[in-house]
């Protein structure tokens, strides 16, 4: 007779960097998960209401703080959407700018990931190099933009800031070490014995599932559908711009990761053409518009974990009349519960990192045995959990 | 088997921790001039348009009547900044018409009182504490030149003996001060066993 | 343009952007019609227009190989809000079909993760409103 052993993960609903807190219910046979459903709690949707409450300048403030890491990409949908329901074009330099800070958040972001990653399959001492390399990134970002989390560099109908000479060569500068880094960590990523054992093979996802799922960003590249909103319907001043859109056909953790660790390798290569090519003229208009016509737009940007889709419903007010927010981690973690199914225990956080949810928010795990005693664990205990 | 790790396990036998205390001690990271800080008015130049705080995100600006009867103003209605509920946005900075907003790159605004007691503290304390250490130092010297002093007349041989009762003083007198810097400095044990070397040392003699 | 059968006729509103607005019985014929080709679901929108009496359901699907948008609304009548659910064709519309109820009050028939709780927070269950509906006071 076996055993039935239930872990349930509680995932806390205050926390700064949070998407959407869930409860994930695996039911374990020994070591390998026979079942898993997720059920959730409160998540942000009290932004939605508030967005309809203020003002369109205020509600802007409030959509960058709606995530942590992918601040820059939520102004810019939000300010996107705005401006083609005015009618407004942003002056170029202002596109280039904008293009400028949203990939330095997509190093960093994919960088955390990378060290939390590592950090899970045991290699503490990665997590602490790649967070040390992490810092200089934002050094960049606070010397572009005046804050190392929140850039609040969007404004309707431009940016606030500016990049000028000295600024440049100190961009150059970092970003030249920070390729040859990454370089280091993608070979770590070949010729590790860990990283191989650990990530390849695990959490298979087929290309067909992929696609009836909705899964957005990386996972699905990963995956070998070419999803990507920067080439499919540019937007700031990627139209311009000269990149490859990375993709794998495997399928599994570890091609979900390479995909990352290439796309820094491309943002660096997208900044420093950003750089040379930026044009001269003014950043911003004159008079920022207050009242928005009636209408309604779709507006969709490529954020570092996937798609952003915004709904933008006005109705000729000074505030919105209604918002959507659909992040892309919304699809990514909610629909894959059915993936852990036949895995081993060990191999549940490392599919759940992949899929890049706001890993912060997952803190605790319940472990019931005998359904008598039940035991708290954290998500860094369970990757070292050995059955007795 | 490859000693990879054995240069740098050498290396760290002998090097300090890396810790800094940081708020206690400087800080050496230095941070850009345009890093969004603390920001306030000149009120020289501020006409009371109240554009910032009608867009403020937090609503953390109270327009605030001063009577300062400068020309430029009018109403007399100034901005004041609740820096609790600011959240460093700078949108009012950007949106003044006259530009009256005054940055700087302050960001450590949590050091109001309660810091500023603590390092007082660590300062007044680690000065009594290198005047007790010097205290110490010289009771040592003292107590270790008498105890070498009584070891050569004992090893010599009990021959004159104001030198002995000299050496003898001079154990007494260091022991003594030994004991009383231990109370001073809060080391019991140390008040303790000098006490109690005394005592076997009158015993015995 | 595109024609998807007889139902709707799909209008461009921008570049490889097409819309069309239709009943809501004709939801699941052409939500059938929309798996078979390479689509994927991306968004579901529920707003709220009290002075019509009525909620409006957009549905926003991505069509891979002729790289458009296709954006499809309904109205569903505010007295009695019930709509067929269309995730067991597209099982990643399941949450925002769940949110949707959890949110504004559209039934999904056929959906089996509705329930309250999922998204709104407890105290605004317990009393029983919808929080994003224009008249519930939160």
């Amino acid at each position: 007779m076996f055993k039935l052993t239930f872990i349930e993960i509680p995932i806390g609903p205050q926390h700064p960097a949070l998407h959407e807190p869930i409860l994930l219910r695996l039911k374990v046979d020994g070591e390998e998960v026979i079942n898993s459903e997720i059920s959730t709690g409160y998540n942000h949707r009290g932004v939605e209401k508030l967005l309809e409450k203020n003002t369109w300048i205020k509600s802007i403030y409030i959509s960058s703080r709606i995530c942590g890491i992918c601040n820059a990409v939520h102004m810019q949908t939000y300010v996107q959407g705005i401006e083609r329901l005015l009618g407004i074009e942003p002056p170029p330099r202002a596109n280039y700018i904008r293009t400028i800070v949203m990939e330095l958040e997509r190093i960093h972001s994919h960088m955390l990931l990378f060290a939390v990653m590592a950090e899970t399959i045991g290699f503490d001492t990665l997590f602490m190099i790649v967070m040390k390399d992490r810092e200089r990134v934002m050094y960049l970002k606070d010397l572009v933009t005046g804050n190392r989390v929140h850039a609040d560099i969007h404004i309707i109908g431009g940016v606030k800031r500016d990049i000028d000479d000295s600024k440049k060569e100190v961009i150059l500068k970092e970003l030249a070490f920070i390729e040859q880094r990454v370089k280091d960590y993608k070979k770590i990523m070949h010729e590790d014995y860990t990283f191989q054992k650990r990530l390849v093979n695990v959490g298979y996802v087929s290309r067909n599932y992929a696609l009836k799922n909705s899964l957005v960003g990386p996972p699905a590249r990963a995956s070998g559908i070419p999803y990507d909103i920067r080439a499919l319907e540019p937007y700031a001043a990627y139209s311009e711009l000269d990149f490859r859109v990375v993709m794998r056909e495997e399928g599994d953790s570890w091609s979900r990761m390479m995909v990352r660790l290439d796309e820094i390798s491309e943002s660096i290569e997208i900044i420093r053409q950003a750089l040379s090519k930026l044009p001269q003229g003014s950043i911003a208009l004159k008079t920022i518009p207050r009242v928005v016509k009636q209408g309604e737009h779709i507006s969709r940007v490529e954020a570092p974990r996937g798609e952003l889709i915004y709904h933008i419903v006005s109705k000729g007010g000074s505030t919105p009349y209604r918002v959507k927010v659909r992040t892309p981690s919304f699809f990514n973690v909610l629909n894959t519960d059915k993936l852990f199914i036949g895995h081993k225990l060990a191999d549940v956080p490392v599919i759940l990192v992949s899929f890049d949810p706001c890993i912060s928010c997952m803190e605790r795990v319940l472990l019931i045995e005998d359904k008598d005693k039940p035991r708290y664990l954290t998500l860094k205990q369970l990757s070292r959990w050995q059955p007795k | 088997m490859k000693l990879s790790m054995l240069k740098e396990a050498l290396t760290n036998i002998i090097r300090k921790p890396i810790t800094k205390t940081y708020p206690i001690t400087k800080r050496d990271i230095e941070i850009p001039e345009l890093h969004r800080g603390l920001h306030y008015v000149d009120f020289s130049k501020c006409t009371g348009c109240s554009l910032c705080a009608i867009d403020c995100p937090s609503n953390a600006i109270q327009m605030t009547k001063i009577e300062l009867k400068l020309g430029t103003n009018p109403k007399n209605l100034y901005p004041i900044i609740d820096y609790e509920k600011c959240v460093f946005c700078y949108h009012c900075v950007y949106i003044c018409p006259v530009k009256a907003y005054i940055t700087t790159n302050n960001f450590e605004l949590v050091r109001v009182t309660r810091n500023n007691i603590a390092e007082f503290q660590y300062e007044e304390s680690s000065k009594r504490r290198d005047k007790m250490t010097i205290l110490l130092v010289i009771s040592l010297l003292i107590y270790t030149v008498s105890v070498l002093l009584l070891t050569y007349i004992v090893v010599r041989g009990p021959t004159v003996s104001d030198k002995v009762l000299s050496a003898d003083v001079a154990l007494y007198t260091s022991s003594v001060i030994l004991a009383i810097t231990g109370i001073i400095i809060g080391s019991e044990a140390m008040a303790i066993c000098t006490i109690i070397l005394i005592l076997w040392a009158y015993i015995r003699a | 343009m595109e024609e998807l059968g007889n139902e709707c006729s799909l209008q461009p509103i921008g570049p490889s952007r097409y819309q069309c607005i239709i009943e809501k019985e004709k939801i699941r014929g052409l939500a059938h019609r929309l798996s078979i080709m390479e689509t994927s679901f991306l968004l579901l929108t529920a707003t709220d227009y009290p002075d019509e009496k009525k909620f409006e359901l957009t549905y926003v699907f991505w069509n891979h190989v002729s790289r458009s948008l296709i954006i499809i609304k309904t109205y569903v009548s505010r007295d009695s809000p019930q709509i067929d659910t269309i995730s067991d064709l597209f099982p990643g519309a399941t949450y925002s079909e769940a949110e949707a109820y959890d949110l504004v009050g559209i039934d999904f028939i056929g959906n089996p993760h509705i329930k309250r709780g999922i998204f709104a927070p407890t105290d605004v269950v317990e009393k029983g409103i919808f929080p994003l509906r224009k008249d519930s006071g939160v």
